[in-house]
């Protein structure tokens, strides 16, 4: 009978179909991907082109954004990173005390929160903070104005939309995002001598003198390039998938999401490679 | 006495003719015959200028206004702001 | 300059659009449009959504890049022109969006001073009294300290007018002016309009769906369906043509009622293999 046959040639086209849709998709997704990144570079080199061309720092307007870029992005963040900041330097102290007790060196604590703080840590929380932060409001804030017609609005009227939403955030964030890590560096060592303190009975001054004479000028400096290249990621990242989205308050929504993970994941990869190319 | 046109580009410096005219001593008027075209930044500055006139107790007025420039205060109701008169004779005249 | 108290013959055409076309993705949205609006008069583009219009007004500001076809905006090819040429072309168009789309972290006062400050080296003091006459212009006195998201939608786009004009540019762009207000305050925004042409000898291309705010105001209109011009005309030239689908716009009817067979089959198998 002819319709079994045609039953039985089913599964295998299904299968064949599975197969190069999948294949479509993942073609697409490394195609959006690849769209993505370039997006994002044209967003940094435009950022680049408007502020040497075209510097704005004198005028009022671009120098009252900054300001105002820098409080809600850096200042009314620091007392979420405070509380991060004490809470991670007492779990580590708490871990790195349990280790070095097997070895009875209790006493190296300190350095050792110092370096891991310095070196990873302080610049890994700023990301995660201003990633969670930041990224979302960046997102949402361009996706609204580009669903509003607030960008277009400012692209008719011959204001660069770029010049005069991005470099703000980013100069803000160059700047913040530094000065936040080195806060919280400082701020999470603290939270482990407090906890060194409690529990080996170690005064603050002693640990301090261990913590310093552990950490070297590199320490920091390390720190703070990877910071910068965090602000840039989160930044650019936002602002790419906050400038592009289309529709309405859904796709705002949406964006953001993406926005918050993939800049997170720029974060922990390219941390790997920093640290790979510096620690060793 | 302003001539031309008193675009965006021009009007600081129109602006910088009025409000120096006004000295507190004299009569200020302002004679736009020669004004091809007067966009809002230029009424703007008469618009300044007749409110320093004002403070300082000196007369100001707009003579020789023409229907393009006429339409432009009209816009913003200032038709009805402005001592308007034909011309520095008509004010004279006017005056006595 | 111009010299307005003679109306002179017009030299060149505010908006010259010529065989444009334009697609969304493989969607054609845009067939072979020609179009040349004259300066100084009131142009209204009509047509239902989908109908093209609002696409042919994002070409028109610059927004869209056309497929094939050229569009000068004061004598400027809006495509194929230096960027400072562009700039300089910008100061001289104002634009009223569908929404406002005033920039919502800025007051009325500073939504409004935006291009001056972006574009003109004016003093303080001449920007505020600029401000304040053009909010007086569209009956806003009193608002400047506002934000935006507290004004009313009938208010927000007068405001938005207010932005649109403080340039006193050529040319004025409004997407929809009446939508979305009641009947009055569309009347009032209609109103305006008709007035910045009189005193400003302004060119306004309006674009909407709205019929009795497009023959209240408009001098020419442009009936647009499908993507295609199905007449440019005087008021009068609209109401009495015969063509089929321009009278069923007239009367409100929706274009879907016109089936044509062959192309419905199509659309509704389009994505099939």
């Amino acid at each position: 009978m002819p319709q079994w046959k045609i039953i039985c040639t089913v599964p295998t086209e299904t299968s064949g179909i599975a197969l190069r849709h999948a294949t479509e998709q993942f073609g697409r997704s490394v195609v959006e991907g690849v769209a993505f990144v370039g997006r994002a570079f044209v967003l940094f080199i435009e950022c680049v082109y408007w502020l040497i061309a075209d510097p704005r720092w004198l005028k009022p307007v671009w120098r009252a954004a900054v300001a105002s870029e820098m409080m809600s992005v850096g200042v009314s963040a620091a007392p979420v990173a405070a509380v991060m900041a004490l809470s991670a330097g007492i779990m580590l102290s708490i871990q790195a005390v349990s280790s070095l007790q097997d070895f009875g060196a209790q006493s190296r604590a300190a350095a050792a929160i110092a370096v891991t703080m310095f070196r990873e840590f302080g610049p890994l929380i700023t990301a995660f903070l201003f990633a969670g932060r930041s990224a979302s409001a960046v997102t949402v804030r361009l996706g609204t104005m580009q669903i509003s017609q607030e960008i277009d609005a400012l692209r008719v009227m011959g204001i660069n939309p770029t010049h005069h939403l991005v470099t703000p955030v980013l100069i803000a964030m160059l700047v913040m995002v530094p000065c936040m890590t080195i806060f919280i560096d400082i701020l999470a060592v603290l939270g482990g001598g407090i906890y060194c303190a409690f529990d080996l009975g170690m005064t603050l001054s002693s640990y301090a003198q261990y913590a310093l004479a552990a950490l070297v000028p590199f320490d920091a400096i390390q720190g703070l390039i990877k910071s910068v290249m965090f602000a840039l990621l989160i930044t650019l990242i936002s602002a790419t998938y906050g400038l592009s989205v289309q529709g309405g308050p859904a796709q705002v929504g949406a964006a953001t999401t993406r926005a918050v993970v993939t800049a997170t994941s720029a974060v922990v990869i390219t941390d790997m490679v920093v640290t790979f190319l510096l620690a060793r | 006495m302003l001539s031309g046109d008193v675009d965006m580009y021009r009007t600081p410096d129109a602006r910088r003719t009025i409000l120096g005219c006004i000295t507190g001593k004299n009569t200020v008027l302002v004679d736009l015959s020669a004004v091809n075209y007067i966009d809002s930044s230029g009424v703007a500055s008469l618009v300044e200028g007749y409110q320093a006139a004002r403070k300082q107790n000196t007369l100001f007025a707009l003579v020789g206004v023409s229907a393009m420039a006429m339409n432009v205060l009209r816009l913003a109701n200032l038709d009805r702001v402005f001592p308007i008169h034909a011309s520095v004779e008509d004010y004279l005249h006017s005056a006595d | 300059m111009h010299d307005y108290t003679n109306q002179p013959p017009t030299p060149q055409a505010a908006v010259e659009v010529d065989h444009l076309y334009a697609h969304y993705g493989p969607r054609e949205v845009l067939h072979d449009i020609n179009l040349t609006i004259g300066q100084g008069e009131i142009h209204v583009i009509m047509g239902g959504s989908g109908s093209g219009k609002s696409t042919l007004l994002r070409h028109m500001l610059g927004l869209n890049r056309p497929s094939a076809g050229r569009l000068k905006l004061l004598g400027q090819d809006m495509n194929n022109s230096e960027i400072s040429a562009l700039q300089e072309l910008r100061r001289n168009i104002g634009v009223l969006f569908q929404g406002g789309a005033m920039l919502a972290s800025l007051t009325v006062a500073e939504n409004v001073q935006l291009p001056l400050r972006e574009h003109t080296r004016l003093d303080e003091n001449t920007i505020q009294i600029m401000t304040r006459m053009k909010l007086g212009v569209v009956s806003l006195p009193g608002f400047e300290n506002f934000m935006p998201a507290e004004l009313s939608g009938g208010m927000l786009k007068r405001a938005a007018l207010a932005r649109a004009i403080i340039m006193d540019p050529k040319v004025l762009f409004c997407d929809e002016p009446s939508a979305g207000l009641d009947p009055g305050v569309a009347a009032g925004i209609d109103e305006l309009i008709l007035r910045l042409r009189d005193a400003m000898r302004m060119t306004i291309v309006v674009v909407s769906h709205d019929l009795v705010s497009a023959f209240r105001i408009a001098d020419r209109l442009t009936m647009l369906d499908r993507g295609q011009i199905l007449i440019t005309g005087a008021p009068q030239e609209v109401q009495s043509c015969e063509h089929e689908r321009v009278q069923r716009l007239l009367r409100r009817e929706h274009q879907e009622d016109i089936l044509d067979p062959e192309a419905y089959l199509q659309q509704l198998t389009e994505t099939i293999d």
